[in-house]
């Protein structure tokens, strides 16, 4: 059978089906062609359904066809064919394969020697020499660095929790790409809590449940992502419960990254939850805006690009809520000034970002920050601006004016203007509050927190 | 005497980027280009109003991703969120994943669960990403902070919408595509009477297409009238 089989099908399906249906279903499909078999891989079993009743007939009529007298069988079925890394490893086969090896990437390879080569799925991007230090996330980068020189010590299991995009990720990786250097035959496993149960699935499905303990159980670290997507998992949380235990018990290292302090994942077992509490948990707050200019000064020293004080300034002044956004914002002022051939100025920032920020100051005004400390707070927002001086109403009008001092650029005197008419120095007195507060009480922290997730996004 | 009955054909139309009016989208289309080549950006968040082209814009890449013999996907998801979410699963082995219209997995947990997935396989086995949504991310009806702050990742741009001489140029180019003229005087003449923002000018020449073909006239601006009007 000639290789141009499937490129002459295309062509004829070209002239049948329209661009949107060849794109959505038939051009995700990758070919294998055998002997007398043309193989078609499709990404997952919804794909795999949809081509075959709306398809495959067409598909077989043409195949038919272009093959004339020498048939060719046509099998659809469920997998890929990684052209840079794997062989083809479809689910079929490893049915068919009395005893599948297990990896944390396709779920299962042809190959027999289970664990030879362990896929590590480490970033190598991701290091300690790129982690800008601030005080938000100091704490969190040291006890990374303990366990990457002492892993399996007393920081087992390593718990690295915070809001989105502030870098548990990015530390997770900088540890596991240490303990490689250190020990480059060491057994490491990065994945997402969500690969996690999807292969754990695929294991149960396949029969291959044992290999999968075997595997898991088998490392040097284990580094799992976002583990509250275990919430309400349960058979993925009783695995992950003995795994945990087997893991620590030979003393390998766990880490773990999460949104949220251990015990306040809902839908986590108890046990779980206490366990995650053994070794050391470490919070990483959003960093604060000499620490987000430090972190655009690193991104853009490792682009190439000259970013200049007051741009970097401009930029982290602007977005404030993570780290993924400044990164996007980043890389767009770059690929305009590349385009344009402009330099990267104060004004050019400014231009280039405006529906951005035309956006956020429509979002946070000290009026919606308002409303929303009121809503959390169950108060109303009239009680803000009021005089009343009970705790249950200060302690949020404080918070309230600590945020427009962080969210907005409107000065003291406007933000006083704007809770009741009050002084300048009462909106100073309440931002130093809630400063000190926010060391001393973890759930003025809390709500702090929560309250600038939500109003940052 | 029968009028020629108007086949009700979908016409093949075939989105490239050379049939795209730029207008004041070129930063956009480069680094779609881009994208298809070696250094592009990983991941691209496109936005705007309707008819500003963003399927059109999405379906181009394909095009060109195809041309270089690229893997590729492309996911309407106003079409697909009716289904099952698993249609993103096995997709990090493709080159190029465009999704249209991601604001769809608003108030959708599972949904956004998914394509919060999908984006970290794609960025560990570091093929290609670009969505398209009629907002910014952070505009959008989305729950899992994870996905939306992961949405922000690469650039996120706006497609302009284009002046009345390039939605002229746009309504002729389109006239042409589906295989009739349109002169510049009578597309203009649509323009300033009957619609101006490219949707419901495609509408406009969408009824032209038929009744010129039943009654086998010419676009003049009496015979758009005589439509339009009668």
């Amino acid at each position: 059978m000639t290789v141009a089989l499937w490129g002459q099908c295309l062509q004829l399906l070209e002239q049948e089906l329209s661009d949107q249906q060849l794109n959505t279903w038939i051009r995700p499909l990758q070919v294998v062609e055998e002997a007398d078999v043309l193989r078609l891989l499709a990404p997952n079993r919804f794909v795999l359904d949809w081509v075959k009743q709306h398809f495959l007939e067409q598909i077989t009529r043409i195949t038919d066809q272009i093959s004339g007298d020498q048939p060719v069988r046509l099998s659809l079925e469920i997998g890929s064919q990684d052209k840079k890394a794997k062989p083809a490893t479809p689910v079929s086969a490893a049915i068919q394969n009395t005893k599948p090896s297990y990896t944390p990437d396709s779920g299962f390879a042809p190959s027999r020697d289970v664990c030879q080569v362990v896929d590590h799925n480490l970033n190598l991007g991701f290091t300690f020499e790129n982690f800008v230090e601030g005080k938000s996330n100091q704490l969190a980068r040291a006890a990374s660095m303990q366990v990457s020189e002492n892993p399996g010590g007393a920081y087992n299991p390593l718990f690295l929790y915070g809001g989105v995009g502030l870098g548990k990720t990015h530390l997770m990786h900088a540890v596991g790409n240490k303990l490689r250097e250190i020990k480059p035959d060491a057994r490491i496993v990065y994945l997402h809590s969500e690969r996690f149960v999807s292969n754990m699935i695929k294991a149960l499905q396949h029969n291959a449940i044992d290999e999968f303990k075997q595997f898991y159980r088998g490392l040097d670290a284990l580094l799992i992502d976002d583990i509250q997507f275990f919430a309400g998992k349960g058979r993925s949380q009783e695995e992950f419960f003995h795994t945990f235990n087997a893991l620590l018990e030979s003393g390998s290292q766990i880490i773990l990254t999460c949104d949220r302090y251990p015990k306040e994942v809902e839908g986590l077992e108890e046990r779980l939850k206490s366990r995650f509490g053994w070794g050391l948990p470490v919070c990483i707050d959003p960093p604060e805006l000499e620490t987000r200019v430090a972190i655009l000064q690193k991104k853009a020293e490792e682009f190439g690009v000259e970013l200049p004080n007051e741009v970097a300034f401009f930029i982290g002044k602007r977005i404030r809520s993570n780290i993924r956004e400044l990164e996007g914002s980043l890389r767009r002022v770059m690929a305009t000034a590349n385009f344009t051939g402009k330099p990267i100025t104060l004004e050019f920032a400014k231009e280039t970002l405006r529906d951005l920020i035309a956006l956020q100051d429509k979002l946070i005004t000290i009026e919606n920050i308002q409303k929303t400390v009121a809503e959390y707070y169950k108060i109303r927002s009239s009680d803000l601006l009021s005089n009343r001086r009970s705790r249950s109403i200060t302690r949020p009008r404080q918070l309230a004016m600590a945020l427009s001092k962080e969210l907005t650029n409107h000065s003291l005197p406007e933000i006083g203007n704007a809770f009741g008419g009050r002084d300048h120095t009462t909106v100073l007195h309440g931002c130093r509050k809630i400063a000190e507060l926010k060391e001393s009480d973890p759930k003025i922290n809390e709500d702090y927190t929560n309250l600038f997730r939500i109003l940052s996004h | 005497m029968f009028k020629q009955l108007a086949l009700d054909l979908q016409l093949r139309e075939t989105y490239t980027l050379d049939n795209f009016i730029t207008g004041d989208n070129a930063l956009v289309i480069e680094l779609l280009r881009q994208a298809v080549a070696a250094d592009g950006e990983q991941q691209l968040y496109l936005w705007g109003d309707v008819f500003t082209g963003k399927s059109h814009l999405l379906q181009a890449l394909c095009q060109l991703a195809i041309e270089r013999q690229l893997t590729i996907s492309y996911l309407p998801f106003k079409q697909l969120i009716d289904y099952s979410p698993e249609v993103l699963e096995g997709l990090e082995v493709i080159d190029l994943i465009c999704i249209d219209d991601v604001q769809m997995v608003a108030g959708r947990a599972d949904w956004q669960l998914r394509v919060f997935d999908l984006i970290n396989r794609i960025r560990e086995s570091g093929k290609q990403l670009v969505f398209a949504a009629d907002l910014p991310p952070n505009e959008l009806n989305i729950q899992l902070e994870d996905l939306r702050s992961r949405l922000n990742w690469g650039p996120v741009l706006r497609l302009q919408g284009l002046d009345d001489q390039d939605k002229q140029r746009a309504l002729q180019l389109r006239a042409s595509l589906r295989g009739f003229e349109l002169s510049e005087q009578t597309a203009n003449f649509i323009l300033k009477n009957y619609a101006r923002d490219l949707a419901g000018l495609f509408d406009r020449l969408e009824q032209l297409d038929k009744v010129s073909l039943a009654e086998q006239r010419r676009l003049t601006i009496p015979f758009v009238k005589s439509v339009f009007e009668s």
